[in-house]
């Protein structure tokens, strides 16, 4: 007990500038969660990805097309088309203003008219390709296919009818018929008729990313504890250990402290949570309508992640000698684990192997735990596996302690 | 002097290097990045939807599902052999989305193209979409299944729009449709009139062989050396608590705890390259060489610059993840957002990110290393004008 | 010589140095007792610049140390009570990072200072493995690498054996010997005897003493 109270104290010592430090991680976080979750709210129902067009614009015919995407067609819920010099869009991309930007080539439209197909080039940003590059290749592809085939359907028009000998009119003919593609290209969406089945919750978007930035933040301030439990000298836990403090005894005061330092910590990231995501215009779904006695049963319902974060934290701590040892292999391990778990893409966009892989990690178990609290589901089985890894990580720890001890 | 520096600089690395733990922790690094090209290779997609076509003597619903099921990308789709298999699969979110496809669709989208849409069979729409929760990226799916169903119709309104026309209506309508079907066969163009490039990049680039999973690693590698910065920055902190630099001549004590800075951040940025070389990223061997030597000066420069003005422990490993954090969600490692410019320019990791394919950008690296080293120096010069609080060092 | 001026600090609104002035010539060495907690190593690190002043002044030779710090960098060499040393590189390492070079520190080896403390003994030892007279000795090597005039040595003896005490002892007659000026804190009445001149630092205060050999004098004195 005395070494408990020790190690509490070491830690409440420290507390106050880890206080105020988390106050500012907190805000920042919160700040940049609320500007995300409003960003995510508002591309679900009017997303705008900008993107510049540069080039050979001045052709009539491409221009009606551009007005028309612009006017008609359903993706300008989704982007906005702006002209622009090349240079220009270089120095908006860079300054991340649009999205990319598209260079049409010169004669364009009289490329695709004899058959030529001159590319448009899709100019990506400065940093490598990412996820907005790939799905932007495939609508690529699919806007590729619709002109392409458009192209297809008014060449066997003009081809028949020169083979006909009807080709007297044949430009106002072509025209009328790319008229009457456009009034089947443009209103697309009247296709399909959304259905939605009586089906168990899904968890939303803005749902999700708190559950996943709640628990990494739970891991990277806990691993700011580093300095208090990375130990490189352990005569202080040999003389303990004399004493009749052994290394089991040793390691539960300290995983109980560490556990300490975190709680401080959710305290605060609790109140920011109650500060960000309550009141009238809730960004999450789940939490609508709920009321003050609903979020503090969740704020309580979440601390599950404290004893939970805490043993693999302190684990990792056991398993350094240095403090730089230490920081360096935390920080990859929460990154790590925190990305196969589903906390930066969603576990979805991953193998079936890894998802089920995932879901006996610790991370991957308490993401799956935090969403079933939030969506109101049962969730015995994480619970349970969360206890197993405690007393894994626990039991190892003093394996670890054990050892160093004895020299 | 340049030769005591190098001297200090070899034994301030011997010293990190001599615990084996730390070699295998930094080797983690490439092994972590060979295990994700791993799992890239693995089937992965951002969706998955589900198809079923009604039973039908027209086979055009079956050959869409075919077409649907061999398009490689991030969508996955998957034959669903009845509705209500399909309904369960959406229900239990075993899949994102599902897609009715009606029978006899020949005749429906026949009866479209001369603009006839009582046929419909789905409230007045051609295709079902079951999901739990419309988003963009099922609308972008629904764009690909446009593009599946689009050649037909638009072969349909070809040969219809030539039906109307007065100079054949005396031609019969199967010759006229055999006829164009032909010419369209002819005409058709299977290659995309889009490429792709990087700003400043005259070829396009080759999109193809790679992975969404994989498009991070570049970004957490440069957070990693960010971290090694970082922690060699908290270990110059408690080196200084125990006075490890006070037998430093005069003047030269910044110049050590900078080397003391650049020891570890270089051992992380050796790390980092070989990782990036398996990365399946890497670019050409010198130009990834320079940068990686320029985001490790620059990632020192940033952390003397904290640990100057940042020096109790406790609150710089706090300070820590805030700067991992704030790294990782400003600069583009998942993903790129637009203002907040006057903090991304503070960060290390933002000009190498976007200097991989701007010049613009590594001459802002450039600037960067050069600015934030020499703020460091600066500021280490006035702390030799007025005198820091130091600690009495006394072993309690 | 030195001559320290109206050296003065406060913790807060504790005094624990109070207008302290001390003259010491060329080739003597200070002594200063006092009980634990009195303000030694505070003093010490005082002169050393490691602690910003309250007040005073510290002349060598008509200069003001606190105020020509490159002069002070020079001139002053401090051992503190810990050791400061890096624990994973040996001693041959530690050494070369003070010293200009390989040539000086094996100069200083075979007939110089380091000869004195006995560095060579332990040349290839990790600071991890030595013992505690190991490191102190090291240290005091390390903290002379620049041959200063004036050594501050925070009990220098505490917790050695007698022969490692005799080297620091050899050592600090040597340089005494060329002319240096040594300040040491001190608990051991073996160090006695090494001081010229002794002062007991009580309340803030320098009070003089002259140690007779008796030492439960001495403790009712502290």
């Amino acid at each position: 007990m005395k070494y408990l109270s020790m190690q509490i104290k070491r830690v409440c010592r420290a507390f106050p500038a880890i206080l105020l430090t988390a106050l500012i991680l907190a805000g920042a976080l919160g700040l940049l969660a609320y500007l995300q979750t409003v960003s995510a709210s508002e591309s679900e129902e009017n997303q705008k990805i900008t993107l510049a067009l540069v080039g050979d614009t001045d052709d009539s015919y491409l221009g009606l097309g551009i007005d028309l995407l612009r006017a008609m067609d359903s993706s300008r819920f989704t982007c906005t088309l702006i002209e622009m010099s090349e240079e220009d869009a270089v120095d908006a991309l860079e300054r991340q203003e649009i999205y990319g930007y598209l260079r049409i080539p010169d004669n364009f439209i009289e490329s695709v008219v004899y058959g030529e197909n001159a590319k448009v080039t899709y100019v990506a940003g400065t940093s490598q390709y990412g996820i907005g590059v790939l799905l932007a290749r495939e609508l690529a592809d699919c806007v590729s296919i619709l002109l392409t085939e458009t192209q297809s359907g008014i060449y066997a028009f003009r081809s028949f009818s020169e083979q006909q000998g009807a080709d007297g009119d044949l430009w106002s003919d072509i025209y009328d018929m790319n008229m009457r593609y456009f009034q089947y290209v443009l209103p697309r969406a009247e296709l399909y008729d959304i259905d939605t089945p009586d089906s168990s919750p899904v968890i939303s978007v803005q749902g999700y990313y708190v559950c996943a930035a709640l628990l990494m933040f739970s891991l990277f301030l806990g691993a700011s504890g580093g300095s208090l439990f990375i130990r490189g000298d352990y005569s202080l836990h040999r003389m303990l250990a004399v004493r009749g403090t052994g290394a089991v005894q040793q390691v539960l005061a300290e995983y109980v402290s560490c556990c300490f330092l975190l709680f401080l910590n959710y305290v605060v990231m609790a109140s920011a949570f109650l500060l960000f995501f309550t009141g009238e215009d809730n960004l999450i779904p789940e939490l609508e309508g709920a009321s003050g006695m609903y979020l503090v049963r969740l704020v309580i319902s979440f601390s599950l992640l404290l004893p939970a974060a805490g043993a693999l934290l302190y684990f990792l701590f056991q398993c350094a000698r240095s403090l730089i040892s230490g920081m360096i292999l935390t920080f990859l391990c929460v990154i790590g684990l925190g990305y196969i778990s589903g906390c930066f893409y969603p576990l979805s966009f991953f193998p079936e192997e890894i998802q089920r892989a995932a879901s006996v990690l610790p991370t991957g178990i308490l993401m799956e735990y935090m969403q079933d609290v939030l969506l109101g589901r049962s969730s015995g089985l994480p619970v349970l596996l969360s206890v197993v890894w405690i007393v894994l990580f626990v039991a190892c720890a003093c394996l670890i302690r054990r050892r160093r001890i004895s020299g | 002097m340049a030769k005591k520096l190098m001297i200090w600089y070899a034994l301030l690395s011997k010293r990190l290097f001599v615990k084996p733990s730390f070699l295998a922790i930094l080797l983690l690094a490439p092994l972590l990045t060979a295990g994700t090209m791993l799992l890239a290779d693995a089937d992965a997609h951002i969706l998955r939807i589900a198809v079923y076509a009604e039973p039908s003597t027209d086979m055009l619903g079956e050959r869409i599902i075919d077409d649907l099921t061999a398009i490689d990308g991030v969508v996955k789709y998957e034959p669903y052999s009845s509705e209500e298999e399909l309904r369960r699969a959406v229900g239990e979110s075993e899949a994102d989305a599902g897609y009715l496809l009606p029978a006899g669709l020949t005749e429906l989208l026949r009866e479209y193209a001369a603009g006839d849409k009582s046929g419909f069979p789905y409230d007045g729409h051609l295709i079902r979409v079951v999901t739990n929760r419309d988003n963009i990226q099922l609308q972008l799916a629904r764009e690909q299944l446009y593009s599946v169903l689009y050649p037909h119709i638009s072969e349909m309104i070809s040969e219809q729009f030539t039906l109307e026309q007065d100079d054949f209506s005396g031609m019969s309508e199967d010759a006229v449709r055999r006829s164009v079907e032909a010419l369209y066969e002819q005409m058709h163009v299977d290659e995309s009139i889009f490429q792709f490039a990087y700003i400043g990049e005259e070829t396009p680039a080759d999109l193809d062989n790679i992975s969404y999973l994989t498009s991070p690693l570049r970004g957490l590698l440069s957070l990693f050396v960010l971290l090694t910065g970082l922690a060699s920055s908290l270990y110059l902190l408690q080196d200084r608590k125990e006075g490890r630099f006070e037998w430093a001549r005069y003047g030269y004590r910044p110049v050590y705890e900078w080397l003391s800075i650049l020891s570890g951040t270089a051992a992380g940025g050796a790390a980092a390259y070989l990782a990036l070389f398996f990365s399946g990223t890497f670019t050409a061997w010198g130009e990834e060489l320079l940068l990686m030597i320029l985001l490790v000066f620059a990632v020192t420069g940033f952390s003397s610059i904290l640990s100057r003005i940042i020096r109790n422990m406790a609150v710089f490993g706090t300070c820590i993840p805030l700067v991992l954090l704030i790294s990782a969600a400003l600069t583009p490692v998942f993903a790129s957002f637009n203002g907040v410019m006057t903090i991304k320019y503070m960060l290390p990791t933002f000009c190498y990110l976007n200097s991989v394919n701007s010049m613009n950008y590594r001459v802002r690296l450039l600037l960067y290393v050069l600015a934030v080293n020499g703020l460091y120096f600066l500021l280490s010069a006035l702390r030799n004008v007025i005198p820091p609080a130091g600690r009495v060092y006394e072993k309690p | 010589m030195i001559q320290i001026n109206d050296l003065s600090r406060c913790f807060g609104k504790k005094q624990i140095l109070s207008s302290i002035s001390l003259r010491v010539e060329d080739g003597m060495c200070v002594g200063i007792l006092g009980q634990n907690g009195s303000g030694k190593s505070t003093m010490l690190s005082l002169l050393a610049g490691t602690l910003p002043r309250g007040s005073g002044e510290f002349f060598h030779d008509g200069t003001d140390l606190f105020k020509d710090r490159k002069r002070h960098a020079a001139c002053v060499g401090y051992v503190p009570q810990g050791t400061p040393l890096i624990e994973e590189l040996n001693a041959m390492d530690n050494l070369r990072l003070w010293y200009s070079g390989s040539r000086e520190i094996r100069k200083e080896l075979e007939s110089g200072l380091l000869a004195i403390l006995g560095i060579s003994d332990f040349l290839k030892v990790p600071v991890s493995h030595m013992s505690g007279g190991m490191k102190k000795r090291l240290s005091i090597g390390c903290a002379a690498a620049h041959h200063p005039r004036i050594l501050l040595l925070d009990e220098p003896s505490a917790a050695l054996d007698l022969i490692c005490k005799e080297r620091i002892a050899n050592y600090l007659r040597v340089f005494k010997e060329n002319g240096g000026i040594v300040i040491l804190t001190t608990h051991d009445i073996q160090e006695l005897p090494l001081c010229d001149v002794l002062y007991i630092l009580k309340e803030g205060r320098l009070v003089p003493y002259e140690y007779d050999g008796d030492y439960h004098h001495l403790a009712g004195q502290l």
